[in-house]
């Protein structure tokens, strides 16, 4: 299935990245990277802080990486982050590990570590933890150009929501986070990640993001995806026209006939390859966004939380 | 004596029992919440005592304190290299105890001031030093080896507290000192426990003199085996758990030329519980204790008591929970001496990693000609404890 999904995806991009411009965001000036003493602090913290989930030796398999069932710790080792601004298959750059590091992942044993260590010594941490991969190296940070993220669009329409939601059944999000987000789709409980471990598609009513809550976060998720895990981008491939979506994937009988009706008629009302291609570079980079932001507005609006929630929920857990 | 000097007696015997009483123990209602065993964050495996790096380093600062926006704060570096490691516990108290009839008593109480050194020998192999207020002590050599995610076994050799029942942090509750568990109760021996999810089992055998003596003059040692299991339901987190302990106490002494034959055989046996849901956990034990001294008329003089514990906690925010407890005991159960009941109301806040601060009040009713002195006494408590 996630192969499948994959080639899909790989498909709609390479069609998309066609017409669109190269997408060359302004590099935020590298840190300085710290001094010899700072990278020694930055093993010392590592291994006083991290090294009981993460492992001594970054391959997630510290004595405290099992203790409370959720997610395992990240395995440095493979050089696969999940967060990132940069595109999928890239590496992140330390920005986006500064900013994991300090927000911590909610919904997961990782904690956030922005109140307990300065910045200088989460970025001593974040550069300790790439010398676990060999790929960062190799891959200089100047050639993984993060994606830009465009300002928010004030908040969505009703008529906004309605479109979002129809995307989010024709770029199949469905399939795995669920006709009504509860991360149920028909192919949840088939998918596995990078280290062949079962995994969950997000239960997106439950309003917990692992990469923060805010629409930047979300769109950021959406565009680039969450590499290791089988969640798509979408940063390419939402820029295709009616041909690209008129095959609504081997699920698609799954669908509740009167959603996949609106969905067929909707793929109809969508412009054509032909006429995304006549757009400009400017133009084609903003309807690509436009439709990042709808699905990121969708996506936001199935938050809600019951009573049962709140009572059941533990308000220390990350 | 008058009544009321009985009561003033009885009094002040309660709240010297009380004083000597030191804490220091961990917390089962996080193990429960968070579903892990005490060992995840503590050295000693069966809880309390100094935490490890991830309790000290990640639970302590990241999972307990109140989380303030842009609050800035710093866990103290207390270890050097990677072998030694340092840690302390500070209690103060502030008592204010108002029995029924009689004088009370407003008083400051230092109620436990621990440090703790950890060495690490080699990887598994860990010495533990505790020195604790009013000369109390623990000393502990500890084997840990993991065999698996889920398997792993230790061995403990030293002076330290039998293993017995939730393990609750609070001395002076009835399933604590009643049944024996005050803190100068630390023993000496040897004991064994795996870990092969969801099951604890231990198993120690000990002098089982508590106080002050070293050796053990009787032939009987200390039995103590304890089983847990904990384990998870969807959100909610379960356990349960028995323990059982018998020792031969007292001497067979001479005195004045005359033999008398000071021993008895003392048991005790409980059942513990708790489930914990969010932001609620409930916590229950209830233990039977049976002295019977050695001596001739064995069948009359047998006596039984019961204790039993209840608590239920709400976690308001992270860093704020509130606290109920209900004790229930029967000091003696053939006599039908009579029975008290305890309520504890309270709050418990941490405003800051490293700090907790506590308020409680208390009420004790008494039925019986045995608890009548206690019956109706109410106490007020503010606590600082400072650890790391
Ligand atoms: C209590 C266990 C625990 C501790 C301690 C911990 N982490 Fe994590 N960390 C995790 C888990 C679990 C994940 C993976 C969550 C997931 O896959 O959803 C993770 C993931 C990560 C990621 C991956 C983000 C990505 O983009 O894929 C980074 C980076 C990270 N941790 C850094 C750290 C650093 C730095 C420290 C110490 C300062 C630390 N962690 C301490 C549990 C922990
Ligand atoms: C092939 C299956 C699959 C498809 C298709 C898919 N996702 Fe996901 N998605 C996942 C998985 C798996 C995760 C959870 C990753 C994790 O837990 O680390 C996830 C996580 C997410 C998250 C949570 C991010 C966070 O910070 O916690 C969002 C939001 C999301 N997906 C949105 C979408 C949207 C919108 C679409 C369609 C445009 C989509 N997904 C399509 C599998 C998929």
């Amino acid at each position: 299935m996630r192969i499948e999904w994959m080639v899909a995806a790989a498909t709609l991009s390479s069609a998309a990245a066609a017409m669109l411009p190269a997408c060359s965001t302004p590099q935020p000036a590298s840190p300085s990277s710290p001094s010899g003493a700072e990278a020694s602090d930055g093993k010392r913290l590592y291994e006083q802080r991290c090294a009981t989930c993460h492992g001594i030796h970054g391959d997630g398999r510290g004595p405290t990486a099992h203790v409370y069932g959720s997610p395992a710790p990240r395995d440095f080792t493979r050089g696969l982050y999940e967060f990132r601004t940069t595109d999928a298959g890239k590496l992140p750059v330390r920005a986006d590990l500064v900013r994991t590091i300090g927000q911590g992942i909610p919904g997961t044993t990782m904690p956030a570590w922005r109140s307990l260590l300065s910045p200088r010594e989460i970025e001593a941490i974040a550069q300790y933890i790439e010398s676990f991969s060999p790929r960062f190296a190799a891959e200089p940070e100047s050639a993984r150009a993060p994606i830009a993220i465009p300002p928010e669009p004030p908040p969505p329409s009703a008529t906004d929501l309605e479109v979002g939601r129809m995307f989010y059944f024709t770029f199949r999000c469905w399939e795995c986070h669920g006709v009504y987000g509860e991360g149920d789709g028909p192919a949840a409980a088939t998918l596995a990640d990078e280290w062949k471990r079962p995994i969950r598609p997000a239960d997106l009513t439950r309003g917990v993001y692992k990469s923060g809550a805010t629409g930047a976060d979300l769109y950021r998720t959406i565009a680039t995806g969450l590499d290791g895990t089988p969640m798509p981008t979408f940063r390419l491939a939402v820029v295709v026209g009616k041909e690209g979506l008129a095959d609504l994937g081997k699920h698609i009988d799954k669908l509740d006939p009167a959603i996949r009706a609106k969905v067929t008629a909707f793929v109809q009302t969508l412009p054509t390859d032909e006429q995304i291609f006549a757009l400009s570079d400017p133009d084609r980079a903003k309807f690509g966004e436009r439709r990042l932001w709808l699905l990121t507005g969708y996506v936001k609006s199935l938050a809600h939380r019951g009573v049962f929630d709140w009572l059941s929920h533990d308000p220390s857990a990350p | 004596m008058t009544r009321l000097a009985h009561a003033v007696a009885a009094t002040l015997a309660f709240i010297v029992v009380s004083l000597f009483a030191l804490p220091a123990w961990s917390l089962p209602r996080f193990a429960l919440r968070e579903g892990v065993p005490c060992s995840t964050c503590h050295v000693n495996p069966s809880g309390g005592g100094m935490r490890n790096a991830y309790g000290r380093y990640v639970y302590g600062p990241t999972r307990l304190p109140l989380g303030f926006p842009g609050s800035r704060e710093r866990a103290p570096q207390l270890d050097l290299g990677d072998t030694l490691a340092f840690g302390a516990d500070a209690r103060t108290a502030y008592i204010d105890q108002r029995p029924k009839t009689g004088e009370g008593l407003r008083t400051f109480f230092q109620m436990q001031a621990d440090l703790y050194v950890a060495a690490r020998v080699f990887d598994g192999l860990t010495l533990y030093y505790d020195q604790g207020a009013y000369g109390s002590f623990e000393a502990i050599a500890l084997y840990q080896k993991p065999l698996t995610d889920w398997a792993s076994v230790y061995v403990k050799a030293g002076r330290f507290m039998p293993t017995y029942g939730l393990r609750l942090e609070n001395h002076n509750l009835w399933i604590r000192q009643d049944i024996g568990y005050g803190p100068r109760d630390k023993e000496q021996g040897v004991e064994v426990g795996a870990q092969i999810a969801p099951f604890l089992v231990q198993v120690g055998l000990l002098n089982g003199v508590p106080g002050e003596r070293q050796l053990d003059d009787n032939k009987g040692k200390a039995f103590v085996a304890r089983v847990e299991a904990l384990g998870r339901l969807g959100p909610l987190r379960l356990m349960f758990g028995g323990s059982y302990y018998r020792n031969q106490t007292g001497v067979k002494s001479d005195a004045s030329g005359k033999t008398v034959d000071g021993r008895s055989n003392l048991w005790r046996a409980g059942l513990f519980g708790g489930a914990s849901l969010g932001r609620f956990t409930y916590l229950a034990e209830a233990d039977l204790v049976r002295l019977e001294p050695f001596s001739a008329n064995k069948t009359d003089s047998k006596s039984y008591s019961f204790q039993s514990h209840q608590e239920l906690d709400v976690l308001v925010v992270r860093g704020l929970e509130l606290t109920f407890n209900f004790e229930y005991r029967e000091p003696d159960l053939d006599t039908k001496s009579g029975s008290m009941r305890r309520v504890a109301l309270g709050f418990e806040v941490y405003p800051m990693p490293n700090l907790e601060l506590k308020a409680l009040y208390r009420h004790v009713w008494g039925k019986g000609p045995a608890s009548r002195s206690l019956d109706g006494l109410s106490e007020y408590i503010a606590m600082a404890h400072v650890f790391f």
